[in-house]
């Protein structure tokens, strides 16, 4: 659907009759937009950043008091302490700032850093067995793709009843599984399964199970990309002798290295923002051991629960930062292993 | 069999190759409904019987009765009717206003234009937190708090800069000779948007709608902010409300899911390929 | 075609004047509040349930003042942080139902800040109906802790009166629930006031007889060891005996070891010592030592409400509002009193109370003084009480409330609000307090036992967090600071190469 870049003809002057070269009229209809834009994006960015630098309850005008930089340093330096405390060395501050921002950040890192690649993955395995010529694959794509559409609410209600420790059919399972190798020794007695969302140790893992089965948008994307890789390159790939994996490796990864990088900067992007999950399953209190206390949902919990909005506001350029920095790395690189058609053969 | 360098998928496999491939694909697919499934055999069960170890899977006999007591014991019509008011005046906005903005973008001139798409595609990267706080301060201020207006109102200021793309790259497409044509007939801008452009873009605009319409339905945090009276809540909202201080009616809120998926499930399959056409928009050339 | 443009410019007017209209008439009200005329509002929160009762009563109310239309406001969720935003965009109910925790905080005064208290005086605005609110008059229909909570003493010398700012409504203190079927599975049988001590082997020596008006701690933990049981030998308890939710529903316990937050008279605060660390020892042996209580793991559902009622816990605390779904499943439960300290004989739980209160920006006191007289009459109360989810705050109900449910001992959360329930360490700091309290005790559970702090630690965690030690009542510095130092050696990493002490 891509559209003529040319002038279709140098034809007979255009009537521009009414129209100034200021463009009034290209003014008028962007206006929703720009009036949208400063008033809901650009001042609020600009307060937001501004009140990042105060104390307030979110209560009277009157009540704001500038602080500086005291919430940036406080947050860094819980950090810092966060680190230390977790590499063992010694911390002596006598007040070690807010260490929940550590530990908010590193449930963050985690969640993503294990399941973008981990979605991104299964999608591009899905997508390659989609692709191909099945009678009936239509309906195979739509049931893959449709946890994607109807995520919400619902479903996170559902997956929480899937993993309920005690009842839930997960737990069911590895329990009935459990019971014969518990007979041949091979476990032992009393082994129980874990308790996932309730646990520290698999709560995220549990999240990330959850986020793996909403793969369907990136799984699409790389369908696209893969059924536009030309036939000829693996027909080339085979005559020199190369296997499927390797055709895969050599052909298909880099044609669709764009498809790769899309969808590797939205899901950075997106998974940082993990928050519905976290404040459902744990009725925003973070969860066993802080466990599922996510940067959003942290973010959330002082701005609306203990209304410092100040600090809530500097939280939220820190997590500007971050995501910028990732992004920034990920594109930075990208011209490492991203191939553009018409770059290289 | 050669194919030719357009999209084609590779080239056949022979029978058992093709029963294989079948079977994982069932298999996985399984995996993947199990949770939806799983929830039915739960809004089933007379509530003692969902706390029961080990769980029934095949319910013998079914209470299909809970339905009809999730349904009544909260106000989940309510909900529904809460959801459609929301999700219509949203997309109504983002349709409107993108397809009028994109136009702008895309056909009109104005001086600082690719300034300001600059400037479009950037807040496209900004993490929605950043604004959360101002943006419930303002509304805040306005008195908006508790109404539904937080909720649509920003939706008709531009409707996002997504989906003003969509329409960009689309009506950029659109070929000059009709809008000549039109010109010389001396229409107007507007009539010209609202007459050739507009009815020439249907594909977005259903694309357009359909993703802004599942977008708006699964939404949680606005409402969650902004909506503190039960009797305005959507659903995503309602359906926290099977859980209460001090019991849980695990069967009733299953059935409840169910029944709030409903409408997404059948606008998924009647409208599929609209969505897939708006991701693949989006993603192969980045 | 001329009729059709003007047909269309009319449209398009009316298009503009509604969107207009849509949009300004709430930020209209908001700054002229005369502009709109709006019904008299009261908001609560509660269980779907609890909704009926509310209705229920406000029918009574509209039969009794047809002329008063009034609008339900019913927040299910964070309740607390709606009504404080409300308040302060001055947009809030009329009638407000709330806690106790929160109600030192809300009605503040600081003249100094410009802090004034956002409910209503309602012993003024009682007067101005003629009618008098002092405390005498309240303590003759309320009980005593409930009139306490929500109202203070103002002014000096001759001038100093009591101005109550909530009318109690309902309330109620916590007991033990315990599961009658996993007692008997268990072989023990209670009998209230009969016994010899509060726990006992049976007359033929294959049960136990408990005796909760005179039982210790020691024996409590005993009954909860000899509760949980692993019935089908898969090595995993089946049952537990107590379920331990948050930090406040260990406050019988806290009590019982001889421990405290704040003193009584909170003037000081007392979260220290070895009383307190017993009593958080306690906390983290019941879990893992004894494993008498299920870890969050095995629990799964956030509510113990659940976990008793499919009998996996034979005990929780509660008050009298987990009864109601327990009732509408049909269990087969009663509550049990708090164990006594073994040395001296004392017991103790909270008691907590609710109120309605008028915003203070309310612009229609009369009324919503009407309703909640209304609200706080006899027949409110019986509403109240066939629920059965708190104590009604009237006094002359309290029989009324026993009645309702003869299958359980409804009668001893009564007896108990009469003798050894005690208010809770509330201050107007109670938030941030709770907070760390809770934090802390939340510590000592951790799963992994390396994370998992000492109460020694426990404690010091407590007291690191600055802008709490400002506005707490006063601490022994001294002591907190060791605390704090036990703490800080543990942060830095010195305690972790040491095996765990527990």
């Amino acid at each position: 659907m891509s559209g003529s870049r040319q002038p279709s003809s140098p034809g007979p002057a255009r009537p521009r009759s009414g129209r100034t070269r200021w463009g009034a009229v290209g003014y008028l209809f962007a206006s929703p937009w720009l009036v949208g834009f400063l008033a809901l994006t650009l001042l609020p960015m600009i307060a937001s950043m501004l009140l990042s630098f105060c104390q307030w309850k979110g209560l009277d005008l009157s009540e704001i008091e500038w602080v500086g930089a005291e919430h940036y340093a406080e947050a860094a330096r819980g950090i810092s302490n966060g680190l230390r405390t977790d590499f063992g060395a010694e911390v002596t501050d006598k007040d070690p700032g807010d260490l929940d921002v550590y530990i908010a950040l590193k449930n963050t890192v985690y969640y993503t850093f294990l399941a973008v690649p981990l979605g991104l993955t299964v999608s591009l395995l899905l997508a390659v067995l989609l692709n191909q010529k099945l009678k009936g694959i239509s309906i195979f794509r739509t049931i893959f793709y449709m946890p994607h559409v109807i995520g919400g609410v619902a479903t996170i209600m559902m997956w929480m009843w899937v993993f309920n420790p005690d009842f839930g059919l997960l737990n069911s399972a590895l329990r009935a599984i459990a019971q014969p190798l518990i007979g041949m020794g091979l476990l032992e007695h009393g082994w129980e399964p874990p308790g996932w969302l309730y646990s520290e140790q698999w709560s995220k893992p549990a999240l990330i199970v959850m986020s793996v089965w909403g793969a369907g948008g990136a799984m699409l994307i790389f369908l696209a990309a893969l059924q536009n890789v030309p036939e000829q390159l693996y027909e080339a790939a085979r005559i020199d002798g190369a296997g499927r994996v390797a055709q895969f490796w050599h052909v298909t990864v880099p044609q669709i290295s764009p498809a790769i990088f899309f969808n590797l900067v939205m899901g950075i992007i997106g998974t940082f923002q993990v928050f519905n999950q976290a404040y459902i399953i744990t009725g925003g209190s973070g969860g066993q051991g802080k466990s599922l206390l996510f940067y959003v949902l942290y973010l959330y919990n002082k701005a609306f629960t203990d209304f410092e909005m100040g600090y809530a506001s500097a939280l939220a350029w820190i997590l500007f930062a971050i995501i910028l920095a990732f992004t920034l790395l990920v594109v930075k690189s990208s011209s490492a292993w991203v191939y553009y058609e018409g770059e290289r053969s | 069999m050669t194919d030719s360098a357009a999209q084609r998928p590779r080239k056949k496999r022979g029978l058992p190759g093709k029963a294989v491939s079948y079977s994982i694909l069932a298999a996985l697919s399984l995996s993947f409904l199990f949770p939806i499934l799983w929830s039915m055999t739960a809004s089933v069960k007379p509530l003692k019987k969902v706390y029961e170890f080990p769980p029934e899977l095949w319910v013998s006999d079914p209470q299909w009765s809970n339905y009809g007591e999730a349904l009544s014991k909260l106000p989940f019509f309510a909900f529904l009717a809460n959801t459609l008011v929301l999700v219509v005046g949203a997309t109504a906005g983002q349709v409107l206003s993108s397809s009028l903005v994109g136009y702008s973008f895309a056909r009109l001139p104005f001086r600082g234009k690719t300034f300001w798409f600059m400037v479009l595609l950037a807040t496209m990267m900004l993490p929605g937190q950043i604004l959360l706080i101002p943006h419930f301060l303002t509304y805040k201020y306005l008195g908006w708090v508790n109404t539904y207006k937080p909720l649509i109102v920003p939706h008709w200021l531009g409707g996002g800069a997504f989906f003003i793309f969509l329409f960009r790259q689309f009506f950029k497409g659109i070929p000059r000779e009709l809008e000549e044509a039109a010109r010389i007939d001396g229409a107007t801008e507007f009539q010209l948007y609202w007459r050739i452009f507009l009815p020439n873009a249907k594909p977005v605009i259903a694309t357009v709608t359909v993703m802004s319409f599942i977008a708006h339905w699964k939404e949680f945090m606005g409402p969650l902010i902004y909506l503190s009276d039960f009797e305005k809540y959507p659903i995503s909202l309602g359906l926290h409300m099977y859980n209460s201080l001090e019991g849980s009616w695990v069967n009733l809120l299953m059935a409840a899911s169910i029944v709030a998926l409903g409408p997404l499930v059948i606008i998924f399959f009647f409208a599929q390929r609209y969505f897939v056409k708006g991701m693949l928009l989006t993603g192969t050339k980045g | 075609m001329r009729l059709g443009r003007i047909a269309f410019a009319a449209l398009l007017v009316c298009a503009v004047a509604g969107a207009g209209y849509w949009l300004l008439a709430d930020t209209i009200v908001k700054y002229v509040p005369s502009a709109g005329q709006r019904p008299l509002r009261v908001s609560f929160w509660g269980p779907f349930e609890e909704f009926r009762m509310w209705k229920q009563m406000l029918a009574n109310f509209r039969r009794d003042h047809p002329e008063l239309p009034v609008k339900m406001e019913y927040f299910p969720s964070r309740y607390d942080q709606k009504i404080g935003q409300l308040l302060v965009a001055d947009d809030a109910p009329d009638v407000i139902l709330y806690q106790d925790e929160p109600f030192p905080n809300i009605i503040e005064r600081d003249v100094s800040r410009g802090i004034e208290p956002k409910f209503a005086n309602l012993t003024a605005i009682a007067a101005a109906h003629g009618e008098t609110l002092d405390r005498q008059t309240l303590l003759e229909t309320f009980w005593t802790t409930s009139v306490d909570y929500f109202g203070r003493w103002e002014g000096r010398g001759a001038a100093r009166s009591w101005q109550q700012y909530g009318m109690p409504i309902w309330g109620g203190c916590n007991l033990f629930y315990y599961n009658k079927e996993c007692f008997r599975l268990c072989g023990i049988r209670v009998a209230t006031g009969k016994g010899r001590t509060g726990l006992a082997r049976s007359a033929d020596g294959a049960g136990w007889v408990v005796d909760d008006e005179k039982w210790t701690l020691d024996e409590f933990v005993e009954v909860c060891k000899l509760l949980t049981a692993d019935r089908d030998g898969d090595g995993r308890s089946d049952q537990f005996g107590l379920s331990l939710g948050s930090a406040v529903y260990w406050l019988p316990i806290h009590y019982a070891c001889g421990a405290d937050i704040l003193n009584e008279a909170k003037t000081h605060t007392t979260f220290m010592g070895p009383a307190v660390e017993k009593s958080l020892a306690l906390w983290q042996d019941m879990m893992y030592r004894y494993h008498a209580t299920p870890r969050a793991a095995e629990l799964g559902q956030m509510n113990e409400g659940v976990g008793f009622f499919t009998g996996r816990v034979a005990m929780f605390c509660s008050g009298p509002w987990g009864m109601p779904f327990l009732n509408e499943v049909g269990m087969e439960y009663d509550v049990l009193h708090v164990p006594r300290n073994a040395a001296t004989g004392r017991r103790a739980t909270r008691i907590t109370w609710d109120c309605v209160a008028i915003a203070a920006g309310s612009h229609r006191k009369r009324d919503a003084w009407t309703l909640i007289r209304h609200l706080t009459n006899l027949e409110s109360m019986k509403v109240i009480a066939d629920v059965q989810r708190s104590i009604p705050a009237r006094k002359e109900a309290k029989d009324y409330f026993m009645q309702v449910n003869p299958k359980v001992s409804v009668r001893k959360f009564v007896e108990t609000a009469g003798s050894y329930a005690r208010i809770q360490p509330v201050t107007k700091h109670w938030a941030i307090m709770a907070r760390a309290w809770g934090n802390a005790m939340g510590e000592l559970r951790r799963d992994d036992p390396a994370g998992r702090l000492t109460p020694k630690e426990a404690i010091g965690y407590f007291y690191m967090e600055r802008k709490l030690t400002k506005v707490l009542p006063p601490i022994d510095e001294r002591q907190a600071e060791r605390y704090r130092e036990i703490y800080r050696k543990r942060l830095g990493g010195a305690a972790q190469k040491e095996a765990p002490k527990r």
